[in-house]
């Protein structure tokens, strides 16, 4: 069993945690083996009974807090040149016309959109070491930007830190934006996109100043964050990730499915909010839907308003969850 | 089993034994595999991360045999947390079941069904 404990330790270091913290993860490890073998198992039954020490190792990390991981890490990492610098340009663009398409299919590589002040559309990208490997074309005003495929199942699953930065000149509206990625985490600030459609797994999404036309997105784990912005429409679909809506303008529907993943909006209206949901609550401040309609387990919509604007409740299907409207 | 939903549903169960009665870690991996397949290296992170919330407490004991070892206690926002979790299961499953269970229970009645509204649609044709 040294070697479980020893590749747990590996796995635990590998994403930087404190020492003590690993110390007693260990320590805890080391008396339940003990228990284990004091009841008799074998070190095969043992070892099938504990499972994969990498997996451990990354639910673990999942968890952790600040106090677990490993500061001096940190300290080390600033020496590194600043964020924005460590960005490599890939390739300029000239735009023809005055909008252009993003088509996104990416892996773990953060993904950010910024105007600029050229004329050029630029790619940046960072800490990704196979860049050749990526298929990165720019035809018929569609950006493309790929990860390579992986042949067979060896699909790394692990969190990279490679990103990308797209730069693109302030005239120019995004007709389609679409991604899907697994880990990658999305930012979009200041744009104008028609079409908008995002397939992340774990990702957050990440939509500051922005107007958004037909607005579709679909995510397990990733948090979806949205500020100061005009949105159209939203259809969404979460799993466990939560969503917060600040200082923002649906025009029309926001629809939400999500199981357990919770929803915060602040100072924004929009025409109609459908929600369903098994466990997920919905809290709202100054927030001023015209109508709502909830279908939960046990999921709650709370709104508290300074205004008393009508909420008309036109459904609400539940088995404990309520809809709760209050003004002050 | 979307991972997500089973992480849940282990929560509840290591909240469930502990509810009985202070346990020490390996007790509780042992408690579970009884009736479920789970490996340690999914109940550990919830022992941690539930403790680190301060749903379980922990404290060391002597053993007979050897080290002294680390009991998880509830302390009373676990059993106000697993008392929610248990509500919230027992009406989602109690509606699965009826949803399931709406058809018969028998596996080979539903199929009898199936059978015969199938030759139906044949013949009618």
């Amino acid at each position: 069993m040294k070697k479980f404990i020893e590749d747990l330790r590996q796995e635990l270091k590998k994403r930087h945690m404190a020492s003590n913290t690993i110390e007693d993860i260990i320590k805890d490890h080391e008396e339940m083996i003990a228990a284990a073998k004091e009841e008799g198992m074998s070190e095969a039954e043992i070892i099938k009974k504990f499972g994969d020490p990498k997996k451990l190792a990354e639910e673990l990390a999942s968890d952790m807090t600040e106090s677990d991981l490993d500061t001096d890490f940190d300290e080390e990492k600033e020496e590194e040149p600043a964020s924005h610098d460590d960005f490599i340009l890939y390739q300029s663009y000239v735009p023809e016309e005055d909008f252009v398409k993003f088509l996104f299919n990416l892996v773990s590589d953060d993904m950010t959109v910024k105007v600029s002040d050229d004329e050029s559309i630029k790619v940046y990208y960072k800490k990704i070491k196979n860049i050749s490997k990526y298929e990165i074309d720019f035809k018929h005003q569609e950006l493309t930007i790929k990860a390579p495929k992986y042949v067979g199942f060896v699909f790394n699953l692990s969190r990279g830190d490679g990103a990308f930065l797209v730069e693109i000149p302030k005239r120019l509206t995004i007709s389609n934006y679409k991604q899907s990625s697994v880990n990658a985490d999305i930012t979009l600030n200041d744009q104008n996109v028609k079409i908008f459609d995002l397939n992340s797994t774990n990702g957050d999404i990440t939509v500051a100043r922005c107007k958004l036309g037909q607005t579709k997105w679909n995510t397990v784990n990733g948090d979806v964050n949205i500020s100061e912005s005009t949105i159209d429409e939203v259809i969404a679909t979460h799993v466990s990730g939560d969503l917060e809506i600040k200082d923002t303008v649906i025009l029309h529907d926001l629809k939400l499915n999500t199981v357990s993943g919770d929803v915060k909006v602040e100072n924004s209206v929009c025409n109609h909010l459908d929600i369903s949901t098994v466990s997920g609550d919905v809290h709202g401040k100054e927030f001023y839907p015209r109508s709502v309609e909830l279908r939960s387990v046990s999921g709650d919509i709370r709104i508290k308003n300074h205004e008393n604007k009508p909420i008309e409740i036109i459904r609400k299907k539940s088995l404990s969850g309520t809809i709760v409207i209050e003004h002050d | 089993m979307n991972a997500q939903f089973k992480k849940g549903i282990l929560e509840l169960c290591v909240l469930s034994v502990l509810a009985e009665d202070d346990t020490y870690g390996y007790q509780i991996i042992n408690k579970l595999s009884e009736f479920i397949d789970v490996s340690e290296n999914s109940i550990y992170p919830i022992l941690r991360r539930l403790t680190q919330e301060n749903y379980f407490q922990t404290y060391l004991e002597e053993s007979n045999e050897g080290a002294p070892r680390k009991y998880y206690s509830i302390t009373e926002k676990g059993f106000l947390y697993y008392l929610q979790l248990r509500e919230e299961w027992d009406s989602f499953i109690g509606g699965v079941y009826q949803i399931i269970n709406q058809g018969g229970k028998k596996n080979e009645e539903i199929y009898r069904r199936l059978k015969t509204r199938i030759e139906k649609k044949t013949h009618g044709e």
